[in-house]
């Protein structure tokens, strides 16, 4: 962790939103992009990161001495997508308004909405890994620690992963070449 | 298969809707200033409003029933008759089996004997785009026992009328044509637009385009040619057709989607650990497989508990003996029937009182292996 951080973390603690933002700002993002990976619902994976926020902030105090911002903040993210995939039937389900087209290269999308619902398929805790690791390029270690289970855990999870994808990644591959 | 093709595949998949930029300023800006007070305020509410919420949500349940996935008492065999079933497996030739290359024919259910469609067929499902088939043993092939011939396309893709059956060509935003089956005569009725090709409901056919964030359902009326747009876009991918319906799923665990072609509505029906659908009944019900209840850390990777859902918040369960389904299995709506099949696995037929059992065992007979049903018993 940069000394930085750790002043970071200590003016937050002592109530310096501004701190709080130079922390968790630049992770809100990425976080995003992490819930939208484990929810595939853009306002559940906003309202995520949004209560992982508050979370952050109110039991700033829960962050270990020593312990980087990051993999912590991205724990809370992990718990609250967990928490929304049990719960998501509870929902009032919202009106969506038309939006436009992104110009995303069709071919992509095509094969992606059918990988979509691959990886929705997958156990939570194996899709955790596979988005935190490949789609959020974090290491192995910072998977291990947003997830809190070793290292090896964390290879096995995302192997099984792949291993489940693959007939349905080699079907697309097979339909599109 | 590399990794590297499927990790690229993985953030294309996932990288479809950017964030907001401003998300952060609106994060930030909305929490409270006084964290630790914020904190035990929230404390302070949790408790009674966590009780107040239990109390509700176990009322709810209890007064609906919901998401208790009943079994119905099934006992016996179903009664299959002696009607012939169209099935296909892979062709067998004097080498290797040709890709894509399968034989159609009839399985006897009287007398447990596949025999060969005459004149001998072997469609090749590679002549046209059948992308619903990624999912379902069902590569594409159905029989059509209107014209009395085996059709390189899903039983959904079909008229109603049996007369004509949609098909797509292209490779990605594909076109959508229309071959009629007395006179051979084939026509566009889109041109570059098809991302997925759904089927009929009624006298329309139902399509996607778009895909990503923004997937968009369609509808055509063959006759006229005119289309129109029926759901806006959104992150619901839909899937497949039935009685007055189209399904998708929302996105993930929790709710399919019904798209009412009558009124013109969408619901959502929810289940508990869906893992899929996989198809719908001659009465409009989908069928759904779901994941074991100890799914947290070591599922089978790529089956589920089959389930019906009879209303948006009742299912039952309609395996006896609790066995699990593959995800590629096909599912063949007939009559108060429904076939299920899936590659190198034994038939299933399913009735409301008997429940979902083999067919070589209603049968009586000793049938062959990896046959996938391409439709309703003639």
């Amino acid at each position: 962790m940069l000394d930085d951080e750790a002043g970071l973390i200590e003016r937050a603690k002592s109530g310096d939103r501004t701190a709080f933002d130079a922390l968790v700002g630049p992770l809100i993002e990425p976080g995003y992009r992490f819930a939208f990976g484990m929810l595939h619902d853009r306002e559940a994976a906003e309202d995520a990161v949004q209560e992982a926020a508050f979370k952050a902030w109110t039991r700033l105090e829960n962050l270990r001495p020593g312990s980087s911002i990051r993999p912590w903040f991205f724990g809370i993210i992990a718990n609250q997508c967990r928490s929304t995939r049990r719960t998501r039937w509870w929902t009032v389900v919202k009106l969506e308004a038309p939006r436009r087209i992104i110009n995303s290269p069709e071919d992509q999308i095509v094969r992606g909405a059918d990988l979509r619902r691959a990886l929705r398929r997958l156990p939570v805790d194996r899709l955790e890994a596979l988005v935190l690791h490949y789609y959020l390029d974090l290491t192995l270690e910072e998977v291990a620690s947003v997830c809190r289970v070793p290292v090896g855990t964390v290879k096995s999870r995302i192997a099984r992963g792949l291993e489940q994808l693959r007939p349905d990644a080699d079907r697309i591959t097979e339909a599109f070449g | 298969m590399s990794m590297e093709p499927i990790v690229h595949r993985i953030k294309v998949a996932l990288d479809v809707a950017p964030a907001d930029p401003g998300l952060r300023a609106r994060v930030i800006s909305s929490l409270p200033l006084d964290r630790r007070q914020a904190h035990r305020a929230r404390l302070a509410w949790a408790g009674p409003v966590a009780v107040v919420l239990a109390v509700a949500v176990v009322a709810g349940l209890i007064s609906v029933g919901a998401f208790r996935a009943r079994a119905p008492s099934y006992s016996g065999t179903v009664d299959v008759g002696d009607c012939r079933l169209p099935v296909y497996g892979t062709a067998k030739g004097p080498a290797q089996p040709g890709p894509g290359l399968y034989e159609e024919g009839f399985l006897n259910l009287s007398t447990g004997e596949f025999t060969p469609a005459t004149p001998p067929s072997t469609v090749q499902t590679d002549q046209v785009v059948s992308p619903i088939g990624w999912f379902g043993a069902n590569r594409g092939i159905s029989y059509d026992p209107v014209v009395d011939q085996w059709l390189p396309v899903p039983l959904a893709w079909i008229a109603p009328d049996g007369l004509s059956y949609a098909y797509l060509t292209g490779s990605v935003a594909m076109n959508l044509r229309l071959r009629d089956l007395r006179t051979g005569s084939d026509r566009v009725l889109m041109e570059y637009r098809v991302t997925r090709l759904l089927g009929w409901v009624g006298e329309r056919i139902y399509y996607v385009r778009g895909g990503g964030y923004e997937v968009e359902l369609w509808e055509v009326d063959p006759k006229s040619g005119r289309d129109r747009e029926v759901s806006a876009p959104s992150l619901k991918e839909w899937w497949l057709v039935g009685p007055g319906s189209v399904w998708g799923s929302a996105w993930y665990s929790g709710s399919l989607s019904r798209y009412d072609v009558a009124t013109g509505t969408t619901d959502y029906w929810n289940i508990d650990r869906i893992l899929d659908v996989i198809g719908i009944d001659s009465f409009g019900h989908p069928f759904v497989l779901q994941r074991p209840e100890s799914s947290g850390s070591d599922p089978g990777p790529n089956e589920g508990y089959p389930t019906l859902m009879l209303a948006p918040n009742r299912v039952v369960t309609i395996s006896p003996k609790g066995q699990l389904l593959p995800l590629q299995v096909t599912v063949i709506p007939d009559g108060d029937r429904t076939w299920f099949s899936a590659a190198g696995q034994r038939i299933w037929v399913y009735t409301t009182d008997k429940g979902l059992v083999f067919l070589d065992e209603s049968a009586n007979k000793s049938l062959p292996d990896g046959l996938a049903v391409a439709g309703g018993c003639v």
